[in-house]
């Protein structure tokens, strides 16, 4: 099981991070929202957007649905531009097929849209494989934006790019929030990412959420032990490491998932699934009182 | 006297429709590392640092410059000195995934420096102390690559550089691909590996807290030049 008992909302024009590392589930959660899962997942519960069930959707209705309702840029953006295409018409497609604008003013925006992100106009006729991974996430942001969606999940948007890359691409991101009030959710293993664009951050161990909490809070006071040696590990503390390593979605241990490298650990850990502790502001799952 | 000095390593390489855009990847390059540190290599991408540690492995000739390591000359040697290269400097990529056959057991890629090095030793006893060294779990040497998280091939890229014993391991952004608590492990890891075994390190990495927190000494690349040196730690 990728994804265990997932509940979490998201305000018109809110913020929420994903914080997990590789193979937490946190890809599954945000293909799963978009409904892009190959046949054979199986999603459970609901997935509700502006109060409708985006699981129980017809085909058609939810391709009216994702693009201007909601849209997912991918982690690794060279795999999700057309390489037979030059960028500019990828943009321009957008504007003309979901928007009806003609060729011609399709086209006119599409410039525009990639002026904004910062890919000079000599590069527009350009195609996917002539630009760096920093510029190729770009131009899919400029295809996210022309899209104009309410909802935008990004799935590690600055993964693999060097820090002025990474910031570039975090200005954009908070621009689209700002001018469009666009909702966003962040995929991410990177918490400079988080606390640079979200007000909410919840953290994902093993296809749960263990912690949800205020962004800021979460960084400065993380209460989840999974949460802290997080925290800890990140440079400005120091790089201190904790043992162990994930288990496998496929042989999940009994009880707490974190048990196991849990140094706060007590017998009933292993007996019994916490369930989310509400606490002053935000949640947390785990067993121990006054961690 | 340095255990790897470098002095005045040039390399340029042509790009473009014949070769007629020119790049200049180093720039009369000196560097020195001594016997049981770590030297951090720090830059932006495109600075020349992989190129630097490339070039001091020979998996791409310098232009000009000479590379002493021991008292050996590197850019010099030929045929079957040149093989014997591999005894003294090793390296650890970037790209855990792509660091191991995907057909291979763990334990097979492990055993290929030794097979194709002979040193009489016991090959599983020299795997074992070696699994021990960087904490694998010896039950991972039957799976293949793809069965392996990127944290554990890490590892085991670390043990494979380690196992003929070399003086030096150039590590080429070991823990960029590693999420944030893996990363740290492999931090502890590296420094637990080179107090063990006194090896020396060529730390390239182009996030500076990284550098510094490995590094006895760093300097920082730009361009092809290094244009600032600093002790660290």
């Amino acid at each position: 099981m990728a994804n265990d008992g997932i509940d979490l909302d998201l305000d018109e024009g809110g913020s929420i991070a994903i914080l997990g590392e590789t193979g937490c589930g946190k890809t599954i959660l945000g293909r799963a929202i978009l409904r892009l899962l190959p046949g054979g997942a199986m999603v459970r519960g609901s997935v509700l957007f502006d109060g409708r069930d985006v699981l129980a959707m017809s085909g058609r209705e939810m391709m009216s649905v994702r693009g201007k309702g909601m849209a997912m840029i991918m982690q690794n953006p060279g795999a999700s531009l057309n390489p037979l295409m030059n960028v500019m018409d990828q943009v321009a497609e957008v504007y003309e097929l979901v928007h009806g604008r003609t060729r011609e003013l399709s086209l006119e925006m599409a410039s525009e849209m990639l002026e904004r992100v910062g890919i000079p106009t000599e590069r527009h006729r350009d195609y996917p494989h002539q630009f760096s991974g920093g510029m190729k996430q770009r131009v899919m942001l400029a295809i996210a934006f022309s899209l104009e969606p309410r909802l935008l999940v990004a799935d590690e948007p600055t993964k693999g790019l060097d820090q002025r890359c990474r910031e570039i691409i975090m200005d954009l991101l908070r621009s689209l929030r700002e001018e469009r009030g666009c909702a966003l959710m962040v995929i991410t293993h990177d918490f400079d990412v988080a606390s640079e664009l979200t007000e909410t951050s919840a953290v994902m161990y093993a296809g749960q959420l263990v912690e949800m909490r205020p962004t800021r809070e979460l960084m400065e006071n993380p209460v989840h032990p999974y949460s802290r040696a997080l925290v800890n590990a990140l440079p400005e503390n120091g790089f201190v490491s904790t043992p162990g390593e994930t288990p496998a979605l496929t042989c999940m241990p009994q009880g707490c998932r974190y048990a196991l490298r849990c140094p706060f650990r007590s017998k009933e850990c292993s007996l019994r699934s916490p369930q989310p502790n509400q606490l002053d502001s935000g949640w947390v799952r785990c067993l121990q009182e006054g961690i | 006297m340095p255990l790897l000095e470098v002095k005045g390593l040039s390399k340029e390489f042509r790009a473009g429709f014949l070769g007629g855009r020119r790049v200049q990847a180093l720039q009369e390059v000196d560097i020195e590392l001594g016997r049981g540190e770590t030297l951090g290599l720090v830059g932006p991408s495109g600075s020349g640092k992989s190129t630097l540690g490339r070039c001091i492995m020979r998996l791409i000739e310098p232009d000009r410059g000479e590379v002493w390591l021991d008292g050996r000359e590197l850019t010099s040697l030929r045929g079957r000195e040149m093989f014997s290269l591999a005894m003294d400097i090793q390296m650890v990529f970037q790209n855990p995934e792509g660091s191991f056959d995907p057909r291979m057991r763990l334990y097979d890629s492990l055993a290929e420096p030794l097979r194709v090095h002979p040193s009489g030793d016991d090959e599983k006893e020299r795997i074992m102390d070696m699994v021990g060294l960087v904490n694998l779990n010896q039950e991972l040497l039957g799976r293949y690559p793809h069965q392996l998280s990127g944290g554990q091939l890490q590892r085991a890229s670390l043990a494979r550089a380690m196992i003929l014993e070399p003086k030096i391991v150039v590590a080429d952004e070991p823990t960029s691909m590693l999420d944030v608590l893996v990363q740290a492990q492999m931090l502890d890891l590296m420094r637990e590996v080179q107090g063990t075994t006194g090896v020396s390190y060529l730390f390239i990495c182009h996030d500076h807290r990284v550098v510094e927190h490995m590094s006895d000494s760093v300097v920082r690349m730009e361009g092809g030049r290094i244009v600032d040196g600093v002790e660290a730690r």
